[in-house]
């Protein structure tokens, strides 16, 4: 019986299985589509615009003309929480020399140079970084600057680029972690997980970004860059930890995050080393975004939409089209504007995935056991009606000898098989006295050797044999 | 009796499964991306006030002058050519000539005549891109040496203070500047590594 079910239940649910069995395989190709695959879409490109004048506090010589300097910088971030936090590096938004200033400082370079009035660039922006201040409209006033952060994001008309402004909730100067984060006004955003444990040199990983030659502002797809490698050593520096990784990162791809297989984030890109190859660069260790992000007591974590993407994927990886859809519909519902869902959505649908696919078969599951209930309960029907007939006796039961068994069944619970105990047959038929109220068929006799209540004639409690000898006692014979 | 248990067990699952059809009520299509959405605004205009010209700020010193000068009483300014004076110019809107025994050098009627400079002038000057205002001279301490063909025949010190409201014309390029004017003053200066250079 328990074949026929597994053998039905296939037969029902083969209509769902042919699809996919006839679908190409989808599993990916490395462990690092799969990562890149659950990153990508908390990937956002940061563009950060500065406006303001350098000032040399030695000669109070302002450059920047009537209306200042404007830079516009781009880099990488990724979404840490559906709320709209955006870890990136803080040098992408740090107002100092190494980030917004030193921006400032590069374009009165380039005039300057223009001036012929530098000699060496570097050593002049050391100069500048020493002894020049940048500042907005009014001495000493801040420098504007303005953050927003882009992504692509689905549409019913196809992809768009949401550009959001940013906010900058904290952050760490490059020198001392390289950690900003960034709050933008949106809500149910794909996010990723922080990984929160040390990782191990050797681990594989993943570097994103947006790099510079690649034109992301202007790109319309907004795709970002993966690049492989791994985490080739555990550095310090100014008592922050940072990893060195052997993937390639260019300029764009700084505060980008670097990924282990998980799609978890183990760092962000901070900076290449000078004179070194592409591949030799350093992420803020994720230990000192978690850090930041303690000191403004803002806490972070996936939400329910990100791990049923990550779901879907692992439906969709695994040749369930039917449950990638699904999943991926859920993801939609939580997260509208989820790009990549859309997009493996599509994939799955184009593979033979349905969004009813689950529920089809649950349904033909039911109507096979609705089936087998009807079938099970007509056949135990008609047994018993055959046992009924066939126990309904003709005549008297013959009282001598070994009854033969007259049940159709043969294992419990309907009868422990007990080894019939060999009855010696009375001289004479006895007559039975039940203790008992009489049964409704009182001319039917129990076989003697069948039921288990019933002893042998010397222990029965139950029976009593009466012979006409037993009655008095009687007087030795001589 | 075990078909009846199976056919119970059956019903219950098919009613199970029905259950669990019945329930998922998920929806199914994504609703829009919400509309009205914060987005980036734009940056206020500001200024400020204009600094003097990039290009002149910086030290100088003059590699090939042609100036007019007045040699003789009674005699109409000379032509004479010279090199080597020292300019600064600062942003704060002063300035300062430097000479050291710089020489110019003319003729008068067939004989040699040389002036010798030597000293500090501070000045004060405003500029344009095109052109140089200078000021007042503020501060003093030169003089000037006339040689001909007889020998110094006068030695002069200026006044430490004077008006002095020049205008010229110029022309900054990189590390060169051309001055020059409507009376026959054309210098040709070179940026030197000093003052206003970075690197």
């Amino acid at each position: 019986m328990r074949a026929a079910l597994v053998a039905a239940a296939l037969l029902a649910a083969a209509p769902a299985l042919v699809p996919a069995a006839a679908a190409s395989v989808v599993q990916p190709s490395s462990p690092e589509e799969l990562a890149a695959a659950i990153a990508r879409p908390a990937i956002v490109l940061i563009t950060v615009e500065w406006h303001g004048w350098v000032r040399d506090r030695r000669t109070g010589e302002v450059f920047g003309g009537a209306n200042g300097y404007v830079v516009k910088a781009t880099c990488s971030g990724v979404v840490i929480s559906p709320d709209g936090h955006v870890a990136t590096a803080s040098h992408c938004v740090h107002t100092g020399p190494q980030g917004g200033a030193g921006a400032l400082f590069d374009a009165a370079i380039e005039d300057l140079a223009a001036a012929g009035r530098v000699v060496d660039r570097a050593k002049a922006k050391a100069q500048l970084a020493e002894h020049a201040v940048a500042e907005g409209a009014d001495p000493d006033r801040p420098v504007d600057r303005a953050i927003a952060v882009e992504r692509m994001e689905a549409t019913g008309d196809g992809p768009i680029r949401d550009v959001a402004p940013a906010t900058v909730v904290d952050l760490v100067a490059p020198t001392e972690g390289d950690v900003a984060v960034l709050k933008v006004p949106r809500e149910n955003l794909p996010s990723l997980e922080i990984r929160a444990e040390q990782t191990a040199v050797g681990t594989p990983i993943l570097a994103i970004g947006y790099p510079g030659s690649a034109g992301a502002a202007v790109d319309p797809s907004l795709e970002p860059s993966n690049k492989n490698g791994q985490v080739s050593a555990r550095r310090t520096q100014n008592d922050r930890p940072f990893y060195e990784f052997s993937a390639a990162a260019t300029q764009g791809m700084s505060g980008g995050p670097v990924v282990d297989m998980d799609g978890r984030v183990v760092g962000l890109v901070s900076q290449g080393s000078p004179g070194e190859t592409q591949s030799f660069n350093f992420a803020a260790a994720s230990s000192t975004l978690l850090d930041v992000l303690a000191g403004k007591d803002v806490k972070v974590e996936p939400g329910a939409h990100d791990r049923d993407y990550r779901a879907a994927l692992d439906h969709y990886f695994a040749d369930d089209f039917d449950g990638a859809v699904e999943g991926f519909d859920d993801v939609l519902a939580a997260s509208p504007g989820h790009l990549q869902a859309a997009e493996y959505r599509r994939l799955a649908v184009d593979r033979g995935g349905s969004a009813g696919g689950g529920a089809s078969l649950l349904i033909g599951l039911a109507v096979l056991c609705g089936g087998v209930a009807v079938a099970t309960a007509t056949a135990g029907t008609a047994i018993a009606l055959t046992r009924r007939r066939r126990l309904s006796p003709a005549g008297p039961v013959p009282p001598v000898g070994p009854s033969p068994v007259v049940s159709d069944v043969d294992t419990p619970p309907f009868g422990i098989p007990v080894r019939a105990t060999e009855v010696v047959a009375p001289v004479q038929p006895p007559v039975v006295t039940p203790t008992t109220e009489p049964t409704a068929e009182p001319t039917v006799e129990p076989p003697v050797d069948e039921s288990p209540t019933v002893r042998s004639t010397d222990g029965s409690p139950t029976a009593r044999v009466e012979r006409p000898d037993e009655g008095e006692p009687t007087a030795p014979r001589s | 009796m075990v078909l009846f248990v199976v056919a119970a067990c059956a019903v219950l699952a098919a009613g199970g499964l029905t259950a669990v059809v019945l329930a998922d009520d998920r929806p199914r299509q994504a609703v829009p991306v919400a509309a009205g959405r914060a987005s980036p605004t734009a940056r206020a205009d500001t200024t400020r006030p204009v600094g003097p010209p990039l290009c002149l700020i910086g030290s100088w010193r003059t590699v090939e002058e042609q100036v007019m000068v007045k040699f003789y009483n009674g005699v109409d300014p000379l032509p004479m050519v010279t090199s080597g004076r020292a300019y600064e110019f600062r942003p704060d809107g002063t300035g300062t000539e430097r000479m050291d025994d710089v020489v110019f050098h003319g003729t008068y009627q067939g004989n040699a005549l040389r002036l010798v400079g030597n000293g500090v002038i501070e000045f004060t000057w405003t500029a344009t891109d095109e052109a140089i205002t200078y000021g007042n001279q503020t501060k003093a301490e030169f003089t000037w040496a006339y040689y001909d063909q007889r020998g110094l025949v006068e030695t002069q010190t200026i006044p430490s203070e004077q008006v002095r409201h020049e205008v010229d014309d110029y022309a900054c390029q990189g590390t060169q500047l051309v001055e020059s004017n409507s009376r026959g003053y054309r210098s040709v200066w070179a940026r030197t590594a000093g003052f206003g250079v970075y690197g």
